[in-house]
């Protein structure tokens, strides 16, 4: 202990006389650098601070990171080998001169990225010589999007439209991201880093090439990065797939018998099938937001289920009544080729555990919650608010208008204080907007399906499918309406009495807040008062930084691989969000015994509800009647063996599904992966770099002095000795 | 390149230091150590400056302020000269004793030998603390300019500073401990007056584009510096110690009567072989004659556990 304090006293010593030599040489030497222009950080006082001054640095986010599909890759790459950053000069992208003469890296403002990504893909010229693309926010565009004019894609739609435009952004300003490869690392700046580089572009563009320049320095090497297509990777173990968990649960709930595990049958109620999707795409994966699609949706649908809930709970009646059986269904990776409809499906139909009890041949009705986010009233004062029902029309789907004459009967009726209107989507629509219902469709045309959504015959967000579909764009007021309608529909639906429903707008505006606080917005994130009391939530912890970050990750990511389905373990924070809110408000209200998900489980029929830790009893959860699971989400052409443990999990290709899939003519599954990359990836640095001129002049100046002075020093030794 | 940018800062800043040690500080042993020793102490008066600047910063971002701060730590520098001088002087006075009693000579050439021990332990402590903390970051890819000094980076005018800096900081103990022995106050002023000067001179590179005038002019001042510490040590040249005026020196030459008198007398005519200083050297030869008593004594300032071999030969 003793030698420890020694030591401990030792080290501080020595920091202060560190301390104190820097502080004297910035002060002997007047280098204090100061805030005034590139270096805005006040006086340096420490070698650190001074090595923070001369490499602004972003690590471990802002990448566009290399995806890869069946048919090749997608996104952007650094070098191959790790230790060999890719250098170049940071110019701004008005300041490029064509041709290129040289290499350079490219500040590129994102309201001209698309014009500028357009000419980069179709220059190899420009590929040759431009090393890397920082993309600044600073000034967003009225509309981006990062998906096409039709979302999804044609291919999966119930009709023939292929150049029918849903995502109206796509046609102003977008770039779709599904089908770009970059072959030079691409990044997207914080608004700190943005304003910086900007700073550092309008310098050099100032300057001589041949003197010093400030660079940027960017690290993006991928695993994956001589593989053709994620085929490919998978099969060499440099890539995991995308996935994730989708979330369903029953109301009421299944009979014990019928929810245990890998049993077939039910009480044999027809299914209402309420949908809402989980995750959103941006060509930045951290980035990702999905405020309005799908996200308001699905706080939609969750605050719908917290209706009904609170109606049986503040009256007689109870979930038990419905003549239907009504489920509520989060899909996840649904951006990536429908990949979470069509798992479910896939497990649904090959009887797995996951989705034991949803007999699909029970399902009769879909309503999918689409965008509601940006519903705002008209101008004139109490304007109703207005929904669009969209439906597949043509023989051989199913009928349901009785959906829409519900919908707009609990509209005016019990649902009336949301003042929305459901109106009919326009006709001549081709159809079905892109959404989950299109893979129910597939499966089971019968279905009666509506989508539910605050836009008629085109996306009426502007930044659908992009980073900029951010909270600030929605409207939790309008969810609530939206939440209010939907819940007292499918009560009638499901046989309830409509006067048995009581609708508490005030209530409902105030639990969509709540739950947009939780899953859309950056601050509070998961650490919303909603998700600390039902979920221990994950956070992340910048580098450089103690602050923990509780920001919503709507992007799907990947699955390493698969603990045990029904547990909390390897569940992202919106996932376990919403398998717990289901949990609680798809019960009937009472709470059992403390329980975890692996020593102290509950008895079949329940589920253990708001567990945030084993170690402390009133942090355990509370077994609850009701049925919710989760199910994975990835694709059907992979599967993982020894898949319980991080270390052991191992993903292969298989066609298992492949005849599943063609009995309903299912595309290509697209097989969406992403490659791993090693530790310390992303990284990029903007810096200051020396004329090589101006280096090599030091080095041999330093060399003749040092030369010099020993001569000197022997020569005049000779002297004294001699005079002496 | 940037192991281009290392090495040249390292030879710039460092490289003349080095080039010096190993032509003049290296091959006198008791030097070595003596310069080592030195630069123990301006640490820990480089410590103690430290402790009591903790109780300032941060400091106001105005030229007053620096100056102040400089002036204070030169101040408090040249305060602890005054405790060199005294280190310096009763190694004067034992070492010519020992000279005296083992019958070598401890010539003027020997004590301005010690004073460039003293200066360049001061010096480095100097040099490693100005420049040395920073060199690891010329490894790097990027460099610093400061918004006013577009003429060259952060790193060159430490480097180049710091050499200017070392050079007259080696030279002002030279002249310190010069006018010290002499009791020269005027001399003995010299010191404080061109730290201080040298010091607030840097403070030019705060003047938009002045960096290169004030480089320039600590480069120029460690020249001049060095050229007046040479003067005066020629000047001195060809007479024996007798800068060892305390006391206590007194008292060691009278003590050593006319024995001491005479090895100097004795001494060959090439004073690099004759004198102490040379004596105590790993490879130092010659030297006049002397007994076990003076091989004893020689065995306490050499750097080696025994005797050096020429003085053991005598002995044996």
């Amino acid at each position: 202990m003793a030698s420890a304090v020694h030591s401990n006293l030792a080290a501080h010593v020595l920091l202060r006389v560190w301390l104190f030599g820097l502080s004297v040489h910035l002060l002997a030497t007047s280098q204090a650098v100061q805030s005034k222009s590139l270096e805005d950080i006040g006086l340096v006082t420490t070698v650190k601070a001074l090595s923070e001054v001369m490499y602004r640095e972003m690590k471990q986010t802002g990448g566009c990171y290399k995806l890869l599909n069946a048919t090749g890759p997608v996104g952007s790459q650094g070098d191959p080998d790790y230790n060999l950053d890719i250098d170049a000069p940071l110019v701004h992208a008005s300041d490029l001169q064509q041709p290129l003469q040289r290499d350079v890296a490219v500040l590129l403002p994102v309201k001209q990225s698309v014009a500028f990504m357009q000419q980069l893909q179709g220059s190899p010229e420009m590929q040759q010589h431009i090393k890397g693309l920082l993309f600044d926010d600073t000034d967003p565009p009225a509309s981006y999007s990062t998906v096409g004019p039709f979302p999804g894609g044609p291919e999966y739609a119930p009709y023939n439209a292929p150049s029918y435009v849903w995502n109206k952004a796509a046609g102003a300003n977008s770039y779709p991201f599904a089908s770009s490869w970059f072959p030079m690392p691409v990044f997207l700046l914080t608004p700190e880093l943005a304003a910086d580089a900007q700073q550092r572009a309008a310098y050099n563009a100032k300057q001589d090439p041949t003197r010093k320049q400030y660079h940027a320095r960017m690290k993006l090497a991928m695993a994956a990065a001589t593989s053709a297509n994620s085929a490919d990777c998978i099969s060499q173990g440099t890539c995991k797939p995308l996935g994730g968990y989708s979330v369903w649960a029953a109301l009421p709930p299944l009979p014990a018998a019928a929810a245990a595990a890998g049993a077939a049958g039910d009480d044999g109620r027809p299914i209402i099938l309420v949908v809402a999707q989980m995750d959103s795409i941006d060509m930045f994966h951290d980035s990702v937001q999905g405020a309005d699609g799908p996200l308001s949706g699905l706080v939609s649908m969750l605050t719908a289920l917290h209706a009904l809930h609170s109606s049986f709970t503040n009256s007689s009646s109870s979930s038990s009544s419905y003549s239907k059986r009504i489920v509520f269904m989060a899909l996840a990776g649904e951006p990536w080729g429908y990949m979470g409809s069509r798992r479910l499906l896939w497990e649904a139909a090959s009887g797995s555990n996951s989705t034991a009890g949803l007999n699909m041949s029970l399902v009769e009705q879909v309503i999918e919650v689409g965008q509601g986010g940006r519903l705002t009233a008209s101008p004139a004062a109490n304007a109703p608010l207005k929904l669009y029902a969209h439906s597949q029309q043509g023989p051989g789907f199913g009928n349901s208008s009785s959906m829409l004459a519900a919908l707009q009967a609990a509209a005016q009726g019990e649902a009336s204080s949301a003042k929305a209107d459901v109106l009919a989507a326009s006709p001549s629509n081709p159809g079905i907007p892109p959404s989950s219902l299109m893979s129910f469709l597939r499966v089971k045309p019968s279905i009666q399906g509506l989508v539910l959504a605050e836009f008629d015959d085109g996306f009426i967000n502007p930044y659908f499918g992009s980073r900029f579909d951010n909270g600030s764009t929605v409207n939790a007021d309008g969810i609530a309406s939206v939440a209010a309608v939907l819940a007292a529909a499918v009560h009638r639906l499901a046989g309830g009495e409509p006067a048995a429903l009581k609708v508490n707008m005030t209530e409902l505006q105030q639990v969509a807040a709540s739950y947009a606080a939780c899953i859309i917005m950056p601050t509070p994130g998961f650490a919303c008062p909603t998700a600390a009391a039902i979920m221990a939530p994950d956070y992340t912890v910048s580098t450089g930084s103690a602050t923990r970050s509780y920001a919503p990750r709507n992007y799907i990511g990947v699955l390493q691989y698969m603990p045990e389905v029904q547990a909390p373990l390897g569940k992202s924070n919106l996932a376990r969000f919403v398998w717990n809110l289901m949990a609680f408000d798809s019960s009937d209200g009472a709470f059992g015994q403390a329980c975890d998900h692996w020593k102290r489980r509950c008895q079949e029929g329940q589920v253990c509800a708001g567990w945030r830790s084993s170690s402390d009893e009133e942090l355990m959860g509370r077994c609850v009647n009701a049925t919710v699971r989760y199910v994975p989400s990835y694709s059907t052409r992979v599967s993982c063996e020894s898949c319980s443990d991080y270390y052991t999990a191992k993903w292969q290709l298989t066609d298992v599904a492949e005849q599943w899939s063609q009995q309903y003519s299912w595309p290509d599954d697209p097989l969406w992966a992403e490659s791993d990359w090693p530790v310390g990836v992303p990284d990029l640095q903007l810096y200051l770099h020396e004329a090589e001129a101006v280096e090599v002049a030091l080095l041999v100046s330093g060399l003749l002095v040092t030369v010099a002075v020993g001569v000197a020093s022997l020569a005049a030794k000779a002297a004294f000795h001699r005079h002496h | 390149m940037a192991a281009t940018a290392f090495f040249g800062h390292f030879f710039l800043g460092i490289g003349p230091g080095i080039a010096f040690f190993l032509a003049v500080i290296a091959p006198k042993s008791f030097v070595v150590l003596l310069s080592f020793f030195s630069a123990f102490y301006w640490l820990l008066v480089l410590l103690l400056t430290s402790a009591i600047f903790r109780g300032f910063v941060p400091l106001p971002s105005t030229q007053p302020a620096y100056a102040g701060a400089l002036l204070a730590a030169v101040a408090i520098e040249e305060a602890a000269r005054a405790g060199v001088w005294q280190m310096h002087k009763r190694a004067l006075s034992v070492l010519q004793g020992m000279s005296a009693s083992s019958g070598h000579s401890f010539t003027k050439l020997d004590e301005l030998y010690l004073a460039l021990g003293w200066g360049y332990g001061h010096a480095a402590v100097h040099v490693l603390f100005i420049f040395g903390s920073l060199l690891p970051l010329t490894a790097g890819h990027g460099t610093a300019y400061s918004t006013d000094c577009p003429q060259m980076s952060v790193f060159t005018v430490a480097a180049l500073n710091s050499l200017g800096l070392g050079a007259s900081l080696v030279a002002l103990s030279v002249v310190a401990l010069e006018a010290w022995g002499r009791k020269s106050w005027l001399g003995a002023a010299y010191a404080p007056l061109v730290h201080a000067g040298a010091a607030l001179l840097t403070l030019g590179s705060f003047r938009p584009g002045g960096c290169t005038a004030a480089v320039a002019a600590q480069l120029a001042l460690g020249l001049v510096n060095t050229w007046y510490a040479a003067s005066i040590a020629w000047k001195q040249g060809g007479s024996s110690s007798s800068t060892g005026g305390g006391s206590t020196a007194r008292h060691s030459h009278s003590s050593g009567g006319s024995a001491g008198a005479q090895p100097l007398g004795a001494l060959p005519g090439d004073g690099s072989s004759g004198s102490w200083m040379a004596a105590a050297a790993p490879h130092g030869g010659g030297g006049s004659s002397g007994g076990a008593g003076r091989e004893a004594s020689a065995a306490i300032v050499s750097p080696r556990a025994g005797p050096p071999p020429s003085l053991r030969s005598r002995g044996a």
